[in-house]
């Protein structure tokens, strides 16, 4: 609202803002008339509300989206404090390694995965030949290898809110710290982790907001057990062929989405101002 | 007085490189215990260097530093016991004024209580009672660094150091701040070790001034020994305004000048006949008078000349005058009011004492 309200802003935002409008926004008017059969039936969520397989996917939804996450602040936070100590120049040439990952789709990507951690996979054989036994590690076509494909695309995510804010830290109070007698582990927790949180919760709530309507990982790379909302909305709409309660999924999907995604802009928002 | 204290720090031929840049050549320098030494020079000049390396932000690229006679130079800063105040302060932003003085005896596992009786003691000292919940951003320029030398007090460390720590204040409160600072080191009776390329802050300051240029010292002495007898060129034009001749010493005890003049020197000049030397006159040391007055002494020296320029700053102002043989001096009078004051293109009259003139050695 205040981007729009500056003035001069308009004809810049416009042609992005009605593109948006009328590719995202009527589809979701679409769908929410369409999962109250226009606006006269809540049958579409009472239905699903009591089925069993909806509370399942839900479930599975909430909890690998928050271990999700959770593992890629952990990795991208490793990431980003490396990235933050290097050099202006070698900082560039090592985010270009971050982004890496982006430039392969990621159905390619998940496919790829199997080979990777498949029973006969590169992981299972190399530990075979090294243990001189049959070794046939569980990685795949289960919740770890829904894991390794969603971290695997969530922590590049996460890396540059975090390196942003870990840039952010006045060296000076390092130096200070140091002189002041705080050992390495001591100036981590009261100095770098304090002054880096701004970033560690952005970066945590953008990637919740991407695994909740994580399709493809789930699908490809993960069992029965992991069907999440986005899965089911597919299920309905293509095998079932429900697409009332196919819509009412998709709306409880969006307000689950929402509740991580309005946090995460106003925080934005708001470190933007900051600066 | 402080000629018998011991050395606080000692550094022998400390020398410190960047790449292919010396930064600092091998140097010595002693810091007593208890004196308030100034590293004074132009920025590049080596003293932050210095002090870096005191305070083991860097390690010396050769040398030996003495900490109370203990060898340093390989220590990690934290084990060096030393405090800092910081030019922008680096306090922590999202600590309060409290938390951050409670830092360093946070770390050093101070009990609770005493954390509270020193912090709000250190507070007091530096006029922050009843600031403790407030954090940095909330606090002005000033305060904030009256809680970055807060924060080095509260824990006593062996010498204080302070890079620069008035540099971001504007001129009012900086001269205020000085004389607190000075009033702390008093009171505290701790080695300070100050960085400034502010020559007044220096002068003003400290017991002894260490004159630093190019990466090497150029003067180590008192404000006084700098002020009136700085021992080169640099030294002369970096501290206070100056004159400067130079000519080749003749048999008459005169200095003989480009322009073909001689100029008397003091009598103990010590300079051998037929060298070629450089002297200084501070401005201040030059007199205006009225045309045909007597001389004072043997030693007083008269000139004339016209006003070339005059600049009013205030309590004194700078007047250049043009001699008869084309020689610039600049000296500088009390002010008067302006229809008191001397105009440019007015017939002058100066004198001087020929023993304020310093002879200046030639710069390494």
């Amino acid at each position: 609202m205040t981007v729009i309200a500056s003035k001069g802003a308009g004809p810049f935002i416009a042609p992005a803002a009605i593109l948006s409008l009328l590719v995202a926004l009527v589809p979701v008017i679409f769908i929410f008339y369409n999962s109250t059969a226009g606006g006269t039936s809540t049958e579409a969520f009472t239905s699903i509300l009591e089925s069993n397989l909806f509370l399942r996917a839900m479930r599975t939804t909430v909890e690998v989206s928050l271990l999700a996450s959770l593992l890629s602040v952990v990795l991208g936070y490793v990431v980003a404090l490396h990235l933050a100590r290097q050099s202006a120049r070698r900082r560039a040439a090592l985010m270009v390694l971050v982004l890496l990952p982006f430039w392969t789709s990621i159905l390619v990507k998940s496919y790829a995965f199997t080979i990777i951690l498949g029973r006969e996979g590169i992981i299972n054989s190399f530990l075979s030949w090294a243990l001189g036994a049959e070794v046939v590690l569980p990685l795949i076509f289960n919740r770890v290898g829904v894991m390794v494909g969603m971290t695997n695309y969530l922590t590049p995510l996460v890396v540059f809110p975090v390196l942003a804010s870990l840039l952010a830290i006045d060296p000076a109070l390092y130096r200070a710290a140091e002189i002041m007698g705080a050992k390495p582990a001591r100036i981590f927790l009261t100095v770098t982790l304090p002054l880096s949180a701004p970033g560690v919760l952005a970066g945590a709530l953008s990637a919740a907001v991407m695994s909740l309507g994580f399709f493809i990982v789930p699908a490809l790379m993960g069992g029965k057990q992991d069907i999440m909302l986005a899965n089911l909305v597919d299920f309905y709409t293509r095998e079932v062929l429900d697409w009332n309660v196919a819509s009412a999924v998709g709306v409880i999907l969006f307000a689950l989405v929402a509740i991580f995604a309005v946090p995460a802009m106003l925080l934005r928002g708001k470190q933007q101002g900051a600066r | 007085m402080t000629v018998t204290e011991p050395n606080m720090i000692e550094l022998q031929g400390v020398s410190k490189e960047f790449g292919n840049f010396l930064a600092l050549r091998p140097t010595d320098l002693n810091v007593r215990k208890g004196e308030f030494l100034t590293l004074l020079g132009p920025s590049g000049s080596g003293k932050s260097t210095l002090l870096n390396m005191i305070s083991g932000a860097f390690a010396a690229s050769s040398g030996r530093i003495m900490l109370n006679g203990t060898d340093i130079t390989n220590a990690p800063p934290r084990k060096r016991g030393i405090g800092m105040v910081f030019q922008n302060y680096a306090l922590m932003p999202h600590m309060t004024a409290f938390e951050n003085v409670a830092y360093p005896l946070k770390v050093r596992g101070v009990s609770k209580a005493d954390i509270r009786e020193k912090v709000t003691d250190a507070l007091k000292r530096v006029g922050l009672a009843g600031f403790e919940h407030r954090k940095p951003k909330q606090l002005s320029g000033g305060q904030q660094q009256r809680v970055g030398i807060a924060r080095c007090i509260v824990y006593s460390p062996s010498i204080i150091m302070m890079d620069e720590p008035l540099g971001a204040l504007d001129k009012n409160l900086r001269e205020q701040m000085q004389d607190e600072i000075k009033t702390l080191h008093r009171e505290i009776g701790t080695t300070f070790i100050y960085v400034t390329h502010d020559q007044e802050e220096a002068l003003n300051m400290s017991d002894r001034i260490c004159l630093m240029n190019n990466g090497s010292i150029v003067q180590l002495g008192t404000p006084d020994d700098l002020y009136f007898r700085p021992v080169n060129k640099f030294a002369a034009q970096f501290i206070g305004e100056s004159n400067l001749f130079s000519g080749k010493f003749e048999a008459d005890g005169r200095l003989k000048l480009s322009s073909g003049d001689g100029l008397a020197l003091p009598a103990n000049a010590g300079i051998a006949v037929g060298q070629s030397c450089q002297v200084m006159l501070r401005p201040e040391r030059v007199k205006a008078v009225v045309a045909g007055d007597a001389p004072v002494s043997a030693s007083t020296q008269s000139a004339s000349g016209r006003v070339a320029n005059v600049s009013f700053i205030g309590s004194m102002t700078s007047l250049a005058v043009e001699l008869t043989d084309g020689t610039l001096i600049k000296l500088k009078l009390t002010s008067l009011p302006l229809q008191s004051r001397y105009k440019v293109g007015d017939a002058i009259e100066l004198r001087w004492d020929a023993e304020d003139l310093v002879v200046l050695r030639e710069e390494a």
